[in-house]
């Protein structure tokens, strides 16, 4: 490892006019979403999540897909959605900064949209993201918010997961993930955090420094399926591991991704045990490390920190400073 | 001959450019009629040094596989104190 390995700039907070920040709701498109307090009516404040059409959207709502062929390339119209999802109303504070019962709203807000837009038979599936900081590509907006993509296509990374899933269940007639995941809690050496419902771990071939995946312990293919008591551990991990991650690093850029399953539709060539072999997943990944010809040349990525040592670190079982001893 | 094999300095360090090293400039020296094995042996020697103290599984870098997507990821090794603190200390 060396000193070049990392670059990045501390997370810094700016305090221009903010179009998601509370008051300020007229400056954004119509509201779709938003989750208030009792006898607060929209569109004006009073509201701890706030979901909007992006004003800038990369996919847009209106219009047929027109799937075609031109020549030997596949062609569609940019038809879906993107959604913004004002995690709080105040500029001041980012998501490991909420308390459980506010990032407990955060989710309930990602699962009201994605069940809601599971009735749009063009979209295929919801991705639901977050930039953190500037490398992790949010470039303009620094109140914390979440990107909702609604997809006529499923993504290549989720489908080659989903595929891995789905052969390993037609051998072993198990999930994979459980197995992987039962293998990581006898082990030991990469978990992070657990709770009742929970678990991260540093994944055994972690493309990022300090990459961590949240699953739920037991299997579940889809994020929306949580119970009530699900969604507040699943806030309460989050908040747990994303404040390990800023005090070990000190306010990194981060993406935190949503691994879910697509939305089932009667398809030709689909499978029906996605119910059975996928398991939903968040991954939490740290934009330190430069991105450089060798990844784009090969696709492989090189990770100057062990997971093993990252979850030595996160974990609190050593400190920094411990652990530069070593 | 490669001036690597007459003494430590200059030696590779990277095993297997030692041990290849070794094996053709023995080839190169017994052509020539000279006894070559004096240099491969201590080459040799030296190999296994590196391999057994400075390459072991512990310290030599990895490449990884994820069991989810087949993606290959290059693991850094698990390295040395002096070098892994100062770049935590410098990312602080």
């Amino acid at each position: 490892m060396q000193s070049s390995d990392f670059h990045f700039k501390k997370f810094v907070r700016e305090t221009k006019f903010c179009p998601f920040c509370e008051t300020n709701e007229a400056s954004t498109p119509p509201e779709i979403f938003a989750i208030r307090k009792a006898g607060v009516s929209p569109p004006g404040p009073g509201w701890s999540v706030r979901v909007v059409p992006n004003s800038a959207p990369r996919l847009r709502i209106e219009g047929e897909l027109r799937a075609r062929a031109e020549g030997f390339h596949d062609l569609m119209n940019g038809v879906g959605a993107h959604e913004i999802i004002a995690e709080t109303p105040r500029h001041d504070r980012s998501l490991h900064e909420l308390e459980i019962h506010e990032i407990s709203d955060v989710i309930r807000a990602y699962i009201a949209r994605r069940v809601d837009l599971k009735g749009d038979r063009r979209m295929r599936y919801v991705l639901i993201f977050k930039n953190h900081g500037q490398e992790a590509g949010s470039h303009t907006i620094s109140h914390s918010i979440s990107h909702l993509m609604a997809l006529p296509v499923t993504p290549r990374t989720v489908k080659t997961k989903l595929i891995t899933a789905r052969d390993y269940f037609a051998v072993k007639e198990r999930c994979i993930y459980c197995d992987v995941l039962q293998q990581e809690r006898k082990d030991g050496k990469r978990l992070i955090a657990e709770n009742e419902d929970f678990v991260t771990i540093a994944p055994f071939a972690s493309r990022f420094p300090f990459e961590m995946t949240v699953f739920p312990k037991a299997h579940n293919s889809a994020f929306s399926c949580m119970s009530p008591g699900q969604v507040e551990n699943l806030a309460k991990i989050l908040r747990e591991v994303l404040q390990r991650l800023n005090h070990t690093l000190g306010g990194p850029p981060y993406n935190l991704l949503l691994q879910d399953r697509p939305f089932l539709r009667n398809r030709a060539g689909y499978w029906n045990t996605i119910e059975e072999d996928f398991h939903w997943h968040v991954e939490i990944l740290p934009q330190i490390a430069r991105i450089t010809g060798f990844e784009w040349a090969s696709g492989f990525f090189y990770n100057p920190v062990p997971p093993e040592l990252a979850a030595r670190c996160l974990s609190c079982e050593v400190g920094v400073k411990q652990v530069a001893a070593m | 001959m490669d001036d690597s094999f007459a003494g430590n300095a200059g030696i590779p360090r990277d095993p297997l450019i030692l041990s290849t090293n070794a094996r053709v400039a023995g080839v190169a020296l017994g052509e020539k009629g000279i006894s070559s094995q004096r240099y491969v042996d201590n080459a040799f020697l030296l190999c296994n040094h590196v391999k057994k103290h400075e390459t072991s599984e512990e310290s030599m870098s990895q490449m990884r596989k994820d069991v989810f997507t087949g993606r290959w990821v290059v693991m850094a090794e698990t390295t040395t104190g002096a070098v892994l603190g100062f770049s935590f200390q410098e990312i602080r």
